[in-house]
């Protein structure tokens, strides 16, 4: 396919009742282009979290899809999303990818802006304009929407479509409170460093899938160390634990369900004891008990955010085959330091440039990349597990982050890649 | 008690000898042989985002211990570390080597730039970086305490650094 997509050959691609999907989905420029137009520039696209500008004035820029925003705090406190455009000639008046100021000044003729949006200065105004400039109809153009869930903030760029509460639903809802509930406070704080990845691969390549860790990860930190140790791996435990699943969340959402796998007892140590007592106070002993027994909620929301925990996975789409991570460590709030400094230590050992799961991962989705360049036979095959799935209300969860009514398989089927492929078909059908 | 009688100094010219052979040993993937010029009590940095910050309020690229360095290069040589298979070929040249003292009397803190050309599956990457080292004096000649690599780009989105930087 070179042409421009139509909707009707969106469908052709897809034979998930098979099991299978054209390698034109991952490949294709103008399949990209539309999912550009489609996803990026009109649904909900994760942009940061507010505790990144705790202070007034404070801003950091961002993309939804190829458009630079600035999401800022002005000196009210108000979060805003501002495309980072002139309102005069265009240039960006941002340059920085984070800073604070009360004021965007556009360089090229001086034309400055509140944080707030409102248009101040325009240089040499008077008599260039008949009738005078009304500055009230030359602020910052904000993103025509933006939704905040728990300190997330979505931006999108249609003014009409499904709310975000729409769009996350429920279960999304629910994962993303699993995840800030670690925190006996209930609140992350997103400013503590980040890695980058590029990746040669399509975007649409988000994880999510139960069946490779035994084998693309047999290398990873956690396995070379239990190896030494004389453990029990854990990649293995999961795929073999009747208890772990795979789940569809409505939405393009998914997730691998290993809540019921435990992250290990915590240490010995008086803050791990200092930590557990704060929990059990904010939610009550089984509750807290369940919260940091579960390791969190390991689910990807579409289009571009992941919640590993403490891993926060932000994902841009630049071309077909190429894509950008940024892996955050997301930190608790109101914890001893020492339990942030374990998160730290966990993030970097896997996520980013050097960390031991994110390389191979990389290199599995540029070898899938460079496999579906082949004509021969495009189509691959997703068809695992179609048998297994089933309604699963999640009933052994605590009522706060059950996922009912959820679309659920084994671990390890590919239940997860069709949810995403669906909700995909759907977005790029929409008239 | 052993009376350690030191047998290299921190000439000039043992500080660059030592320089080029981290440098030729980890071009080269002489994984077992560049752990070895580690003393026991290290810290192996490559900072993200900035150059200079507190390592356990804030992510890094890799910040490893002895024993999460072990790990690496086992798992660089476990077989199953895809992202090496094939392997990178390397050249890297080290320049600008400065010499300060260090806090520690058998120790010296030496600052100098490299430029690395990375070649895997046709993709050519070249990484530009002051790097810092913290040398010892042992009984079996120089090693390295601690190693800090700045890379210029290191706010930038970064292909897989798999191989030993």
């Amino acid at each position: 396919m070179t042409a421009t997509a139509q909707p009707l050959e969106i469908r052709s691609l897809l034979r998930l009742d098979e099991g299978y999907v054209h390698s034109d989905v991952y490949t294709s420029p103008a399949i990209f282009e539309l999912e550009m137009e489609q996803i990026f520039h009109r649904g909900w696209v994760f942009v940061g979290h507010d505790s990144e500008i705790p202070e007034n004035g404070d801003y950091v820029l961002r993309w939804i899809g190829r458009q630079s925003v600035i999401m800022n705090r002005d000196s009210h406190g108000n979060v805003h999303l501002f495309m980072n455009r002139c309102r005069h000639r265009a240039n960006s008046v941002c340059q920085f990818e984070r800073g604070n100021s009360a004021f965007f000044r556009c360089a090229y003729h001086g034309w400055t802006y509140k944080d707030n949006g409102e248009l101040v200065g325009v240089p040499y105004a008077e008599g260039a304009y008949e009738p005078a400039l009304s500055k009230e109809n030359f602020g910052l153009i904000p993103a025509p929407r933006m939704g905040i869930y728990r300190g997330f903030v979505w931006g999108s760029l249609a003014a009409d479509g499904p709310s975000l509460d729409d769009h996350l639903g429920v279960s999304a809802k629910r994962a993303v409170d699993l995840f800030c509930d670690h925190s006996p406070v209930g609140e992350i704080e997103v400013r503590h460093g980040a890695t980058k990845s590029v990746i040669y691969a399509n975007w649409k390549f988000q994880g999510g899938d139960g069946y490779h860790p035994p084998f693309t990860h047999q290398a990873d930190f956690g396995s070379i160390r239990a190896a030494r140790q004389g453990r029990p791996n854990a990649l293995l435990g999961m795929i073999k634990k009747d208890t772990t699943l795979s789940r569809d969340l409505g939405n393009g959402h998914f997730c691998l369900d290993i809540r019921t796998m435990g992250r290990g007892p915590l240490p010995d140590a008086p803050w791990a004891k200092e930590y557990r007592a704060s929990m059990e106070a904010a939610y009550g002993t089984q509750r807290a008990k369940y919260i940091m027994d579960s390791g969190g909620p390991h689910t990807i929301l579409m289009p571009n955010i992941q919640l590993l925990n403490p891993d926060l996975r932000v994902l841009r789409p630049i071309a077909a085959d190429q894509f950008e991570i940024t892996f955050y460590c997301a930190f608790l709030k109101g914890v001893p330091k020492e339990v942030n400094t374990a998160r730290v230590r966990l993030t970097e050992s896997r996520m980013g440039p050097a960390g031991s799961v994110n390389v191979d991962d990389v290199e599995m989705f540029e070898r899938n990349q460079l496999g579906m360049q082949q004509l021969v036979d495009p189509w691959k095959f997703i068809g695992r597990g179609m048998a297994r799935e089933h309604i699963d209300n999640d009933d052994a969860t605590p009522e706060a982050y059950r996922y009912e009514n959820s679309r659920a398989a084994h671990y390890s089927d590919e239940l997860t890649q069709r949810a995403q492929l669906r909700w995909w078909a759907a977005q790029l059908e929409r008239a | 008690m052993q009376t350690i009688e030191p047998d290299v100094t921190f000439t000039r010219e043992s500080v660059e000898g030592f320089l080029y052979r981290e440098a030729r040993l980890a071009d080269e993937n002489c994984y077992d042989e560049w752990l070895a010029l580690w003393t026991d009590d290290i810290r192996y940095w490559v900072p993200v985002n900035v150059d200079e910050y507190d390592p356990d309020d804030h992510v890094s690229i890799i910040f490893d211990d002895r024993e999460r360095l072990q790990d690496r290069i086992t798992r660089l040589k476990s077989g199953g570390a895809w992202a090496q298979e094939p392997q990178s070929r390397m050249r890297r040249v080290v320049s600008n080597i400065e010499i300060a003292p260090a806090k520690r009397a058998d120790e010296r803190l030496i600052v100098s730039n490299f430029v690395l050309g990375e070649l895997r599956r046709g993709r050519e990457a070249v990484y530009f970086a002051q790097q810092k080292h913290r040398l010892r004096r042992t009984s079996d000649g120089l090693r390295m305490a601690e190693k800090t690599v700045l890379l210029v780009r290191n706010n930038e989105p970064l292909h897989n650094l798999s191989f030993i930087l």
